[in-house]
């Protein structure tokens, strides 16, 4: 059996949310419960409406938050005892909006490096070679790495936030809506770039998305979530032929199908 | 992928001169400024005479253009026969190290607690708040005064007490735009990456926080120099016979239906190097600016 990457028990967070000065706060939970086993080389997505605690769940895996209770495993030791460098080698994000996922101050090459200059690399010579690589992985061209982040696509910009994820190798890669700010076009070269570098580079995903058709597209397992608690997981297939849970098939209705007839039956 | 254009790329530094040029209000601003920068450096050099020389027999000489004006004193005399133009040459070093002092310890103040409350929030963002509160609650001019009226009058006391109580519009833009950064992907990128607090406030906050910087330590630059004026006019900032030029317009204001000129100058003088610095703050933000970075 492979190695377990990522092993979540009965993770709970809450959040507290004041409703002002004097009338005290109010608990929210965002995720209730959940427990997530990843094996290498998998790519788990996570589904689910909008609030519903996929992102937040994302963030307690990359260690940007702290869960109430429940455990994090991530290669076997847990999260918490994981020195912070060491863990930002171990799991990386690809975030939603290229947008706003790299600072509009600094030029591409010195977005690319910094994970290398954190982890105290002071060769710049070692630095550039490795970001040249690594362009070249994502395909960006070579002479980007002057250019500023204003200065590229969207397309180019996720390929960017790619290889700024991908420098330091991690083992796990977290895509938090990965493709939803592109347009359709370049959202199928992205995908296609992420499939091939986990081949390459034998990476572990978890994918969060409510593109259903991403998914089916992408992922080996399939986990659901409805108001912060894990309603359903399965092997993409299965999910897809047989859903379980009553709001799984809620989800897979609402995809839209091209043929209206098709449309017409499932209702 | 498919073949993209190729794009000339450009260097930032060359970007940013060719916008430079292109901003009219900047240049004039920045020109001023250096101009006013210049004379007050080189004072000693181009005054013609010692500002602090009285000679009560050539009292309140009118300017060149008067018809009772002579070369010799450009700009006329005042109440103690003082060469106007040259006490207006060094009252531009008292003017501008006002400005740039009364900025630089109000700025060191107010970026601190604003990008402290902005990133952490909570807690802390209540204190800076309240402090911030207190602060807006007290009249400048009137704790100032009071300020200035018990440890007495000097220039370090001026600075210092405009230092002090000039924070407030850089705590609050500070506290706002950190904000607005502090909930950007790349910052909770740069947290993935393993980077310390430090780091993240000093290379991914700072510099998308510090084009406001500029424009709000230019604005109190300006407003420093014009409280200070305002103070020496009410007699508690710069004290005689340092030449300041609200200093200036206060010594003349007696003689204002007369001489008209001994306000007038001054009070020209100020205008146009409060409005130089404006115009170059305005300009140095929107030539830093990303968005124009094309």
């Amino acid at each position: 059996m492979a190695e377990v990457m990522i092993d979540a028990k009965n993770i709970v967070k809450d959040f507290k949310i004041s409703k002002g000065l004097f009338r005290g706060k109010e608990t929210l939970r965002a995720v209730d419960g959940v427990s997530l086993q990843v094996l290498r080389g998998e790519i788990l997505a996570i589904v689910g409406e909008s609030g519903c605690g996929k992102t937040t769940l994302a963030k307690i895996l990359l260690g940007l938050l702290q869960q109430d209770s429940g455990t994090v495993e991530l290669c076997g030791s847990k999260i918490e005892q994981i020195p912070r460098l060491e863990l930002a080698k171990m799991v990386q994000p690809i975030f939603q909006d290229p947008y706003s996922s790299l600072n509009p101050r600094k030029s591409i090459g010195s977005i690319i490096t910094l994970p290398m200059r954190v982890q105290g690399e002071k060769n710049s010579d070692v630095w550039k070679k490795k970001a040249l690589q690594t362009m070249d992985l994502v395909g960006l061209p070579a002479r980007m790495f002057d250019q500023y982040p204003n200065q590229l696509s969207g397309g180019q910009r996720q390929r960017v936030a790619i290889a700024r994820a991908l420098i330091n190798s991690p083992k796990i890669v977290i895509c938090d809506e990965p493709t939803s700010a592109l347009d359709v076009s370049v959202q199928s070269q992205i995908l296609n770039l992420l499939n091939d570098l986990r081949e390459e580079l034998n990476l572990t995903y978890v994918i969060i998305s409510h593109n259903l058709a991403v998914v089916e597209h992408m992922a080996t397992q399939v986990a659901v979530m409805y108001f912060g608690e894990k309603v359903e997981e399965a092997e993409t297939d299965q999910l897809f032929s047989n859903p379980q849970h009553s709001y799984t098939k809620t989800l897979l209705n609402s995809i839209l199908s091209p043929d209206p007839r098709q449309r017409n039956k499932k209702n | 992928m498919t073949d993209l254009p190729q794009i000339t790329s450009t260097s930032p530094i060359s970007g940013v001169k060719s916008r430079v040029l292109r901003h009219k209000g900047m240049m004039i601003g920045s020109t001023i400024v250096v101009l006013v920068v210049l004379i007050a450096i080189l004072a000693p050099l181009i005054a013609p005479h010692d500002p602090y020389h009285q000679d009560l027999l050539n009292r309140l000489k009118p300017p060149v253009w008067d018809s009772r004006g002579t070369w010799e004193h450009i700009f006329g005399t005042d109440h103690l026969g003082r060469d106007y133009l040259s006490r207006l040459i060094y009252g531009s070093r008292i003017s501008l190290l006002i400005g740039i002092g009364a900025a630089l310890i109000s700025g060191i103040i107010g970026t601190f607690l604003g990008v402290m409350a902005g990133y952490f929030g909570g807690r802390v963002d209540m204190v800076v708040t309240f402090l911030i509160t207190v602060r807006l609650s007290m009249p400048v001019v009137l704790v100032a005064l009071a300020v200035v009226a018990i440890v007495g009058g000097s220039l370090q006391v001026v600075i210092g007490v405009l230092g002090l109580l000039l924070w407030d519009r850089f705590a609050v833009v500070m506290r706002s735009s950190t904000l607005q950064i502090r909930s950007m992907d790349y910052v909770t990128a740069a947290r993935a990456v393993g980077c310390s607090t430090t780091r993240i406030l000093m290379t991914e906050v700072m510099p998308n926080v510090v084009n406001n910087l500029i424009v709000i330590a230019t604005l109190e630059i300006a407003h420093a120099i014009i409280l200070e004026a305002a103070l020496s006019f009410l007699g508690l900032g710069v004290q005689p016979p340092l030449p300041s030029w609200g200093l200036m317009v206060s010594e003349g204001k007696d003689m204002m239906l007369f001489e008209p000129w001994l306000i007038t100058i001054p009070g020209v003088a100020l205008f146009a190097l409060v409005l130089s610095v404006n115009l170059l703050g305005d300009g140095m933000r929107d030539v830093t600016a990303p968005e124009n970075r094309n």
